[in-house]
């Protein structure tokens, strides 16, 4: 570390040497930053991404799973229609057989009252007429019966046929989501992969950018430790040192950064600081030329102790 | 901010030479403080004084039981802490930005920096600190004699 007066590193922070360093170490410090942004930047898309991509894959499973609940139901409505469908058979079978069964009848009836009239325009006795009309009774009683049951056997092949063509609706609903279900998980497995492969492509990125830094931190480095051997600095992080020429207990401090928060004083670029060996930047004062201590030909104090009264008189004696 | 055209209009800073003014604004450290946001509070340690820049603040006191009572609001230029600063003591009210306030900031340490290089300057403003507990004095006397 070189010593030098302060008017001595105050021409030296002026001259066109310093300055162009100056103008480098900035320059180097934006290109730093810039490129941690963008390392930031790409690592803070990587992890979105992942993330993303992940997102998609769970979700493409869960669909995929969804689909194969979709194709299992379908499964399960086409047996419950097939066997509707079984179970309509002797349903019909047995509506045929009552349904010939009924036609008997009806001829039956048909005869018994045609007996019954021949047997009124023939006046045959009261009790054979009587005879007869019990018999056409309870044939047109059986008759009534018998088509009751007919009718239920058909209700009941209706009902199943009814409910085989809405288990079939709902089979073929089902089959047409699963279809659907299933291209949304392919879609989705897709998804993934496209964000799996950008997330790869962020990462190559991000170790470019990694070496960026890299790079950019050594510019930064050189340029700093350039102040050695250029001006003969001691170069600290925010601060470049002069050894004072005549106390060796003193140092100039030149700044290179803007700090209105962390030292005493509100630290500006390139103002030249007087520091303490042992304080160091701890205690930071602004460098200025030495003034007498008391200077005999201020004549401040004989104006204000001196010259007549500044306030008005009081009213009563205090 | 122009620190040196802002504590030349401070009576803190009364009397003092343009390279005296420039030294102590070099010397300041500025800070914000929102609306609400407490300075600092009675009974801390405190070894620094405050000039006002823009906004203003108020200072407050707790009565016996507790209860903070306003005794003054101050605005740009003027300043207040001094009190801790003469006769180390803790602070002996709370102060609390009414609004946005822009500060400078003096350390005792920084005017211990500010005396050694312009003993004069210090002196004044060690006057002027006497001349405003001064006339506080004389506030305070008046108020007690106008009760008696």
């Amino acid at each position: 570390m070189r010593a030098r007066r302060l008017d001595e590193v105050r021409e030296l922070v002026a001259s066109p040497d310093f300055q162009s360093w100056w103008q480098a170490l900035v320059a180097a410090r934006i290109a730093l930053a810039d490129a941690e942004a963008h390392r930031e930047e790409l690592l803070a898309q990587l992890t979105s991404m992942e993330f993303r991509a992940e997102l998609s894959q769970k979700h493409a499973i869960d669909t995929l799973y969804r689909a194969g609940e979709n194709e299992d139901s379908a499964a399960h409505l086409l047996a419950e229609a097939e066997t509707l469908e079984n179970r309509s058979f002797p349903g019909v079978a047995a509506f045929e057989e009552q349904r010939y069964r009924v036609s008997e009848l009806w001829y039956r009836l048909g005869a018994l009252e045609s007996q019954l009239e021949q047997a009124k325009e023939a006046r045959l006795p009261a009790p054979q007429l009587l005879t007869l009309e019990r018999q056409r009774q309870a044939a047109a009683d059986e008759y009534e019966r018998e088509t009751a049951r007919k009718n239920r056997l058909w209700d009941e092949v209706e009902r199943l046929w009814a409910r085989s063509a809405e288990v079939s609706l709902l089979r073929s609903e089902q089959q047409l989501q699963a279809r659907k279900v299933r291209r949304d998980a392919e879609a989705l497995f897709a998804q993934a992969e496209e964000r799996k492969k950008r997330a790869h492509a962020l990462k190559s990125e991000g170790e470019a950018a990694a070496t960026a830094v890299e790079a950019a931190k050594a510019k930064l480095e050189a340029t700093r430790q350039a102040a050695v051997e250029r001006f003969g600095a001691l170069v600290g992080t925010d601060f470049l040192f002069f050894r004072h020429p005549h106390d060796s207990r003193h140092a100039y401090a030149v700044a290179l950064v803007e700090d209105t928060e962390h030292y005493n004083v509100e630290v500006r670029p390139l103002a030249v600081f007087s520091v303490e060996h042992r304080r160091g930047v701890g205690f930071l004062e602004p460098a200025r030329t030495a003034s007498p201590a008391a200077d005999e030909s201020d004549r401040r104090f004989e104006t204000w102790f001196l010259q007549g009264r500044k306030g008005t008189p009081p009213r009563s004696p205090t | 901010m122009d620190k040196v055209a802002l504590l030349s209009g401070s009576p803190l800073f009364e009397m003092l030479s343009n390279q005296e003014l420039e030294y102590v604004a070099d010397l300041s450290r500025p800070r914000h403080f929102r609306a609400g946001a407490t300075i600092f509070e009675e009974g801390e340690l405190g070894d620094s004084v405050y000039v006002i820049a823009s906004g203003e603040v108020e200072i407050l006191r707790r009565d016996a039981t507790g209860a903070p009572h306003r005794l003054a609001v101050l605005g740009p230029r003027e300043f207040f802490g001094e009190m801790s600063l003469i006769d180390k003591e803790y602070r002996s009210a709370t102060v609390r930005a009414k609004t946005d306030c822009e500060l400078l900031h003096l350390t005792a340490e920084n005017l211990t920096a500010f005396r050694k290089q312009h003993r004069d300057g210090f002196t004044f403003v060690i006057i002027n600190i006497a001349r405003m507990l001064s006339a506080r004095l004389r506030e305070a006397n008046t108020r007690l004699a106008a009760r008696s």
